[in-house]
């Protein structure tokens, strides 16, 4: 039999570049489009964050009248939740998990394009209401009656259609990464020997199925409401408004350790290799993520606390015991640190960042757990202060983590890791001085959603100091893309392995070639890598590929 | 890799602390925010402050310690050379403490914040004071002696049917009076969409939503006048939705209570004698039904307003009508189908702008002559 040369750079179907991203089903391409457009939208959420903080560094209306402010936070918002971190933690996923699974592509690699090419079509739906009479301006909550037809016009309308659509992308995205996870491993990668970062993303999908469809089923009953004379949060006509609250929360909470839980993934995979450590009490991480999952769904009226309308002692029990699980993710990963090999990499700064951060997120939360400190706070800056410390001290520090970590991965080329260092502390020290005074301001008694306050409250000086900080984050984010831009024009220095990672996805090039992998190493624990370089779990020599990996 | 220099990492702490520093010392300037909430005012937020300083602490004691701990392996725990360091996976003992302690420490605080919840919403038999608060967009009405329907009534217009109703827009809203050392119940009724009812000195706020009544009580101690605005958002004018409140001894009150009763009773004289007529109408709340209408000056005038809108109510307030330059705002609100007149205190000659408090959107010119 002849011997054919097989070279994979020559395709066999001679196609632009354009078309070829516009079908691919590769899921690491679909990865790469997603952390992309993601990015976009954090730049364009940014943006309107940038114009709220102007509008609020003096006092007075300068910058933004009423009308465009309550648009801008709310789609600042919405952006921020829903096409931001989501699709971006959704876009690492897409790229790492089959990667670090063994496997050549994820389960459904055609609903896998679907679900991303929907997000850029509900994003359409979205924005377009600037130009059609005005977005959204009921908060990214919408709570009603002021979302219903009588008080919020057509943007609220396009709001409810572009989350929906939003959501059947969120929806098809999770069931393809639970099947690929369930279905796809390699041989020898046991539920136990998953990467963290799978784990998280694992828990993350479930969390997804379950509250997503009921933030949908709120949604087309608020449309019911506005379009076709539905009652069901109308107390006139016999609705209850706060069941808005409860099906919205009822998603709302779990959505916000879907934002969170794989941010944890990163840093629990930024950590160990940057420590020479394995993460510290593997099987207890993977206990606390399953349990956060879990008592996720029974903290939602938390939310509701003034409300006068929720069962107060079980939803706070409920709020103080998940910090406990939390918690020993937290000194799970100092001991993950402690008496390592620490290599200050940007990835591990924003690692580090990320510990430092989060806490403060973690421990402003308990205040609100208590609910008669609850009632003070709620709605104040205070609230915006946590939930910032939560997502951007916590999601944005560990999804900037994973860019400078998997970037020469996806790319096979370095981010500057000097630029990194100077956009970490840029960042570090922007966010602090963003979101720490707005504690200050929220227990003085500074509503948050509001446009203007008065000269002689006393809340001038710390307002201009947020608004410098989100200025310093803004300035970081381009020193961000300026990188980027430079790394993509150099040349490809990065190599397979180029930080001594334990994972699979470092047992191939970088970037992978379209079926990931010649060959797997013998999988006998969570770090396949690291036993392969270093003789550790009983490793023996490498297995050649054949139908391991693509079943 | 690429270190950031020593220096550079020197001058970072450097800035760090400073910033610290000048954070902290600016937070303890007096009647500047700081960490810890302004002084509370009442019984309730008493104890509500006393259990935020000690959430505080706890917090603070976590703070540092788990942040030393980030700092010290931070620094300890630097890469020197490339030998791998011990393979820890984990450490029963340790990992049972992380867990046990923590939810030790949060069920403590559960229990203490039960406590105190238990106290701060307790309601007496038999309150001092009742205030019923109405929140629309975008003011509060403030009904005193009001009947005892309105308890657990929905849909309620303070005006004749209690001793006297306060409003007021603008960067003071009306001014409630409470009594001192005595229960004050105040209960929340919306009338459009959700807004919050939140004085910071309380240490308190409750959302105040359609479709139900909500109540809390307090016992202020600390005579004064306290700011307090909707927490809430609730629209364009949210930000703009304030109040203020007023404690005062139970003489004083009495004064002010008794001098609100006759200024009720005596401003809505019935249709005064000559008082010129205006008609104007809604039939949606798009706008009014007559946009322009004309009226005499210097003379007292009568606004009859029907509402042929069947599905929200409506009023007519005249922008800056009274002689102190404050809106003349109609109440009650004219409930679907039904007519209501308001007073409107004789004008200067010109332009003057009418709307719906509800609907701002609804306007009108109202020339005068």
């Amino acid at each position: 039999m002849a011997t054919t040369a097989l070279s994979p750079r020559a395709g066999a179907y001679p196609r632009s570049r354009v078309y070829e991203w516009l079908t691919t089903t590769d899921h690491k391409k679909i990865g790469i489009m997603y952390i992309t457009s993601a990015y976009i939208f954090f730049l364009i959420g940014g943006l309107m964050a940038l114009a709220i903080r102007t509008e609020l560094a003096a006092p007075g209306t300068q910058f933004l009248n009423p009308d465009i402010f309550n648009q801008a936070f709310t789609m600042h918002g919405t952006t921020m939740v829903f096409f931001f971190v989501m699709p971006m933690l959704a876009g690492f996923a897409n790229y790492i998990v089959p990667l670090q699974i063994g496997a050549a592509d994820m389960a459904f690699p055609r609903i896998n394009a679907l679900s991303f090419w929907i997000i850029p079509v509900s994003a359409l739906l979205l924005f377009s209401s600037f130009g059609l009479g005005g977005a959204a301006a009921g908060g990214w909550t919408s709570y009603t009656p002021l979302s219903e037809a009588k008080y919020a016009g057509i943007g609220q309308d396009f709001w409810l259609a572009g989350l929906l659509l939003n959501g059947v992308s969120s929806i098809l995205g999770a069931i393809n990464i639970l099947a690929t996870i369930f279905k796809l491993r390699a041989p020898g990668l046991t539920m136990l020997r998953l990467p963290i970062f799978v784990w998280t993303v694992l828990v993350t999908s479930v969390l997804l199925i379950f509250a997503v469809p009921v933030l949908a089923s709120g949604l087309v009953m608020l449309f019911i409401d506005r379009n076709y004379g539905g009652a069901f949060f109308d107390p006139a006509a016999g609705g209850d408004t706060v069941l808005w609250q409860h099906v919205f929360w009822f998603f709302g909470h779990p959505e916000v350790y879907i934002l969170i839980l794989p941010a944890f993934g990163i840093i629990s995979e930024v950590l160990p290799v940057f420590s020479r450590k394995p993460l510290f009490g593997y099987k207890a991480f993977v206990l606390a993520t399953v349990s956060i999952g879990v008592l996720g769904f029974g903290v939602w009226a938390h939310h509701m606390f003034t409300t006068g309308a929720v069962f107060l002692p079980f939803f706070s029990i409920t709020t103080f015991l998940i910090s406990v699980p939390t918690g020993v993710k937290m000194f799970n990963w100092i001991a993950t640190m402690w008496r390592g090999k620490l290599r200050f990499t940007t990835a591990m700064l924003f690692a580090v960042g990320f510990l430092a951060s989060f806490l403060i997120g973690g421990l402003d939360g308990a205040f609100s757990a208590s609910t008669p400190i609850d009632f003070a706070l709620q709605d104040t800056y205070w609230i915006v202060s946590h939930l910032h410390y939560v997502l951007f001290g916590g999601s944005a520090f560990g999804i900037m983590a994973a860019t400078y970590y998997w970037f020469p991965k996806m790319t096979g080329r370095f981010l500057d890791e000097r630029l990194g260092k100077v956009q970490f502390v840029i960042m570090f020290v922007g966010a602090h001085l963003t979101f720490f005074p707005m504690h200050l301001l929220g227990i003085s008694g500074m509503p948050r959603r509001i446009q203007d306050y008065a000269p002689n409250v006393g809340w001038q000086d710390l307002n201009l100091l947020a608004t410098i900080g989100s200025y310093l984050i803004g300035f970081g984010t381009l020193v961000l893309l300026w990188n980027m831009f430079v790394a993509l024009r150099g040349p490809r220095t990065a190599g397979d392995d180029p930080w001594d990672a334990n994972t699979l996805e470092w047992a191939t090039t970088s970037p992978p070639p379209s079926y990931n992998f010649d060959r797997l190493p013998e999988i006998r624990s969570e770090r396949p890598l690291f036993d392969l370089k270093h003789g550790g779990a009983g490793h023996a020599p490498a297995l050649p590929s054949g139908e391991g990996s693509q079943r | 890799m690429i270190r950031v220099p020593h220096r550079a990492r020197r001058s970072l702490k450097v800035f760090a602390v400073a910033a610290l520093v000048a954070l902290v010392a600016g937070a303890c300037q007096t009647d500047s925010p700081g960490i810890f909430p302004p002084a509370a005012v009442t019984q309730q937020g008493t104890l509500t402050q006393d259990l935020y300083t000690f959430v505080f602490a706890i917090a603070t004691a976590i703070f540092i310690l788990v942040e030393g701990l980030i700092v010290w392996a931070v620094l300890r725990y630097r890469r020197r050379d490339d030998r791998l360091p011990v393979q820890t996976h984990g450490n029963l003992i340790a990992e049972a403490a992380w867990t046990v302690i923590p939810a030790l420490i949060v069920i403590a605080l559960f229990l203490l914040s039960m406590q105190a919840q238990g106290k701060i919403e307790a309601k007496s038999a038999a309150p001092d004071v009742v205030v019923d608060v109405v929140g629309f967009q975008w003011q509060w009405t403030i009904g005193y002696g009001c009947p005892d329907s309105y308890e657990s009534a929905t849909n309620v217009q303070p005006g004749q049917d209690c001793d006297f109703a306060l409003t007021g827009a603008g960067k003071q809203g009306p001014d409630l009076h409470v009594p001192t050392g005595q229960t004050v119940r105040f209960r929340l009724h919306a009338a459009d969409v959700i807004h919050a009812f939140y004085v910071p000195r309380f240490l308190y706020k409750k959302d105040v939503i359609p479709g139900r009544v909500n109540s809390f009580e307090v016992v202020v101690e600390q005579p004064g006048t306290y700011a307090g605005q909707c927490a809430e958002l609730c629209g364009l004018g949210h930000g703009e939705m304030f109040l203020s409140l007023t404690a005062e001894d139970r003489g004083a009150y009495d004064a002010w209570y008794a001098a609100q009763v006759e200024g009720a009773k005596a401003t809505p004289a019935p249709t005064q004698a000559g008082a010129y007529e205006v008609h104007i109408s809604a039939t949606t709340a798009a706008a009014f039904d007559q946009t322009e209408v004309s009226a005499p000056a210097d003379t007292p005038l009568a606004i009859v307003f029907e509402n042929r809108d069947l599905t929200v109510q409506h009023n007519v307030t005249v922008l800056k009508a009274n002689p102190d330059g404050s809106d003349a705002i109609g109440l009650p609100f004219a409930q679907p189908g039904a007519t209501v007149t308001y007073q409107v205190p004789p004008l200067k000659a010109g332009a003057y702008t009418y709307i719906c408090t509800i609907h701002p959107n609804m306007t009108g010119t109202l020339a005068v002559q």
